[in-house]
C-alpha cells in the first residue's frame, strides 16, 4: 500500500465516521485509529435532553405494520407494557410472511406511532419506548 | 399498464427518472436508503419509502426489499437507473416474476450481454466487429498458436482465461517473442488463478472509446442515436464525454450504428442500451454492451432532441418507438463534464455539507444534479454530484460554453473536480479532439497536476 492510498483510506474513514480500521494482507498489516476532530459525531447528538422518550422501536424493513396479530386476532402488545430487549413488540406483514419487530432495549411501551395497516419502511418509528 | 414507477436508485439519475415519469403523467415512488432521506427526488416523489441502512448491500442492492416496497406502494414498474441492480439479470427476473415491469431489457438479454464470451459470440453472429483473437483457449501445439497470432496480426496480447487485473497478461510485438510469452502467461495464470489456460487478442495501442446509443421497442423496431466519444478517462472511469466523435466520418458511424440496431432486433434486445467500441485506425472493435441508461445519455439528448429516459419508459409500457431512423437528426456538438465531490488533484473523495450550490446557466447549458444549498453529500456512494453539459453549433462553441459554465458553478463546502475540467478544457490535446483513452493518464504522468495537490 502506498502512502497516498493510506491517506485516501484515512480520509474516507474520517468522512464515514469510522474510528478504527485494521487491514492485513500477506506480509503487511495496517491499523488506523482516527481521532475525531471538530464536532463529535452522532453519538453525542442522541444525548440531547429529550423528555423521557429514550428510544423508539423502529421497523426492521419494508412491510405492513400490524398492531393486531393477523393470525391470533389479538393485539401484539398493550400500551404501557414492560418489554425486554429483543422481545417481539410488533409484526410486519409482507405478503403472506410475518416479520417480528423487536424492542431495541428494555423499557415501557409508549404510544404506537404508526396505524394498523400502515405501509412502513426501514427505520419508520413504530412505538415510543419510555 | 403501470401508472406508478418505483425509482430504485439515488442522486442525479433518480431525479432524472422522476422528471421523465412526471412528463409522462406517471406517479413516482422513491425507494431510498437511511443515508438518503434528504435527497431531492425523495422530497419530490409522490411517495417515498426507506428500504434499508446506508450500506448499498442492504438498501439499493436489496432485491427483496425493493420488490416488496414496489408491491406495497402500488408501483407497477421499477426503474433501476444505472449501477446498483441495473444490469443484474437475477433482479430483472425477480421483478418480472413478481408481476412487475422491469424498465430495461429482458433478464435473458441482460444475461447474454453480461457474459463477455457470450456477448462477443452474439455480436460476431450479428456481424458486429469484435477485437480479433483466438475464439477459445490457445492450443498446446506451437504451430497452431503461431498461426492464430499471425492471423490476428501483431501486436497481440496474451490473457489469462480465468482472471483479470493484469496478471497473466503479456503484450507480444513479434513472432520471435510469442512462445516464451505464452509459456510465461500460462505459468502465471496457473499460479494466480489455478487455471493455466490463456487466449490471445489483437492489442490496440492507441484506441479511442466510441459508443453507440440505441433504443429498441418490443415490436422489433430499433434505432441508433449517434455516437459518443468517451476517451477522457482516468482508471477506466469516464470523466468527459462528447458527441459527435471528432474526426470520424458520418458514414462510418452510420455503418456501425445500423449494425448495432440490427443486432438488437436479432438478439431480442429492448429498451435503451449502449454498444461500447474501441476505435483505432478507422476500425471499430466491440468491447461490451451496457444494458441500461448510461450516465452520459444527456450528451445524445442534446444533439438529437430525444428524451432517452422517457423513451425507455414508453418502451417498457409496450409502446412502439414514436420515430424512425430517418427522423433522427444530429444537430451541433455537446460536451459533458462529470462533476465529482473529490479533491481535483489528489482525487480523494470529499463528501460533506454543501453550504451553497449555484448551478450555471445560459444558452446551451444543461445541469443534471441533485445538489441544493444545505444538502450533505454522504460518504457511502459514488462521488458524482452533478453533470454539466454544454451544447453549441460547433465543438468550439460547446467548449467555450462549458468553460463559462465551469467558472460560474459554485459548490461551497465540498471540493469538486471542476478545476481539473477547467484545465482540460484548455489542454491542447483536448482542444484538438480525437485523443486516445490513455490521454489523461499520460497528462497526469507528464506532470499536469504537479505542485497543485492541496495538503
Amino acid at each position: 500500500m502506498t502512502a497516498e492510498e493510506i491517506e485516501r483510506l484515512a480520509a474516507w474513514c474520517a468522512a464515514a465516521g469510522v474510528g478504527e480500521i485494521e487491514l492485513a494482507e500477506a506480509g503487511f498489516s495496517l491499523c488506523l485509529r482516527i481521532q475525531p476532530v471538530g464536532p463529535a459525531p452522532r453519538a453525542a447528538a442522541g444525548e440531547a435532553p429529550q423528555a423521557e422518550v429514550l428510544k423508539t422501536v423502529r421497523a426492521p424493513g419494508v412491510g405492513v405494520f400490524r398492531l393486531v396479530h393477523p393470525t391470533t386476532g389479538h393485539p401484539v402488545v398493550e400500551r404501557g407494557q414492560r418489554v425486554r430487549k429483543g422481545e417481539t413488540v410488533g409484526v410486519l406483514q409482507i405478503g403472506s410472511c410475518l416479520k417480528g419487530v423487536v424492542a431495541p432495549a428494555d423499557g415501557k411501551l409508549g404510544v404506537a406511532l404508526a396505524e394498523d395497516g400502515a405501509v412502513v419502511g426501514y427505520g419508520t418509528p413504530l412505538y415510543e419506548l419510555l | 399498464m403501470f401508472d406508478t414507477v418505483l425509482i430504485a436508485n439515488r442522486g442525479e439519475i433518480a431525479l432524472r427518472i422522476l422528471r421523465a415519469c412526471r412528463d409522462l403523467g406517471l406517479q413516482t415512488v422513491a425507494a431510498y436508503s437511511e443515508a438518503d432521506a434528504s435527497l431531492r427526488h425523495v422530497g419530490l416523489a409522490d411517495k417515498a419509502i426507506c428500504i434499508g441502512p446506508a450500506a448499498s448491500a442492504d438498501s439499493y442492492l436489496n432485491v427483496a426489499e425493493i420488490i416488496t416496497a414496489a408491491q406495497l406502494t402500488g408501483a407497477g414498474a421499477i426503474h433501476p437507473g444505472y449501477g446498483f441492480l441495473s444490469e443484474n439479470a437475477a433482479f430483472a427476473e425477480a421483478v418480472e416474476d413478481a408481476g412487475l415491469v422491469f424498465i430495461g431489457p429482458s433478464a435473458a438479454a441482460i444475461r447474454t450481454m453480461g457474459d463477455k464470451v457470450a456477448a462477443k459470440r452474439a455480436m460476431m453472429a450479428a456481424g458486429v466487429p469484435c477485437v480479433p483473437g483466438s475464439e477459445d483457449a490457445l492450443p498446446q501445439d506451437e504451430q497452431a498458436v503461431r498461426a492464430i497470432a499471425q492471423a490476428v496480426g501483431y501486436p497481440v496480447i496474451v490473457k489469462a482465461a480465468g482472471g483479470g487485473g493484469g496478471r497473466g497478461m503479456r503484450i507480444v510485438r513479434e513472432e520471435g517473442a510469442l512462445m516464451e510469452a505464452v509459456a510465461l502467461a500460462r505459468e502465471e495464470a496457473g499460479r494466480a488463478f489455478g487455471n493455466p489456460q490463456v487466449y490471445l487478442e489483437k492489442f490496440l495501442e492507441h484506441p479511442r472509446h466510441v459508443e453507440i446509443q440505441i433504443l429498441a421497442d418490443r415490436h422489433a423496431a430499433a434505432v441508433w442515436l449517434g455516437e459518443r466519444d468517451c476517451s477522457m478517462q482516468r482508471r477506466h472511469q469516464k470523466i468527459i464525454e462528447e458527441a459527435p466523435a471528432p474526426g470520424i466520418a458520418r458514414a462510418a458511424i452510420a455503418g456501425i450504428g445500423d449494425l448495432c440496431a440490427r443486432a438488437c432486433v436479432e438478439i431480442g434486445y429492448t429498451g435503451a442500451g449502449t454498444f461500447e467500441f474501441l476505435y483505432e485506425d478507422g476500425r471499430f472493435y466491440f468491447i461490451e454492451m451496457n444494458t441500461r441508461v448510461q450516465v452520459e445519455h444527456p450528451v445524445t439528448e442534446l444533439i438529437t432532441g430525444i428524451d432517452i429516459v422517457r423513451e425507455q419508459i414508453r418502451i417498457a409500457q409496450g409502446k412502439p418507438l414514436s420515430f424512425k431512423q430517418e427522423d433522427i437528426r444530429i444537430e451541433g456538438h455537446a460536451v459533458e463534464c462529470r462533476i465529482n465531490a473529490e479533491d481535483p488533484y489528489s482525487f480523494r473523495p470529499h463528501p460533506g455539507r454543501v453550504e451553497r450550490w449555484t448551478p450555471p446557466g445560459g444558452p446551451g447549458i444543461r445541469v443534471e444534479s441533485h445538489l441544493y444549498s444545505g444538502y450533505t453529500v454522504p460518504p457511502h456512494y459514488d462521488s458524482l454530484v452533478a453533470k454539466l453539459l454544454a451544447h453549441g453549433a460547433t465543438r468550439a462553441d460547446a467548449i467555450r460554453r462549458m468553460k463559462g459554465a465551469l467558472a460560474e458553478m459554485e459548490t461551497v463546502g465540498i471540493a469538486t473536480n471542476a478545476p481539473l475540467h477547467g484545465m482540460l478544457m484548455e489542454e491542447p490535446g483536448f482542444a484538438a479532439g480525437g485523443f486516445d483513452i490513455h490521454h489523461l493518464e499520460r497528462l497526469i504522468e507528464g506532470g499536469l497536476l504537479d505542485g497543485r495537490a492541496q495538503r
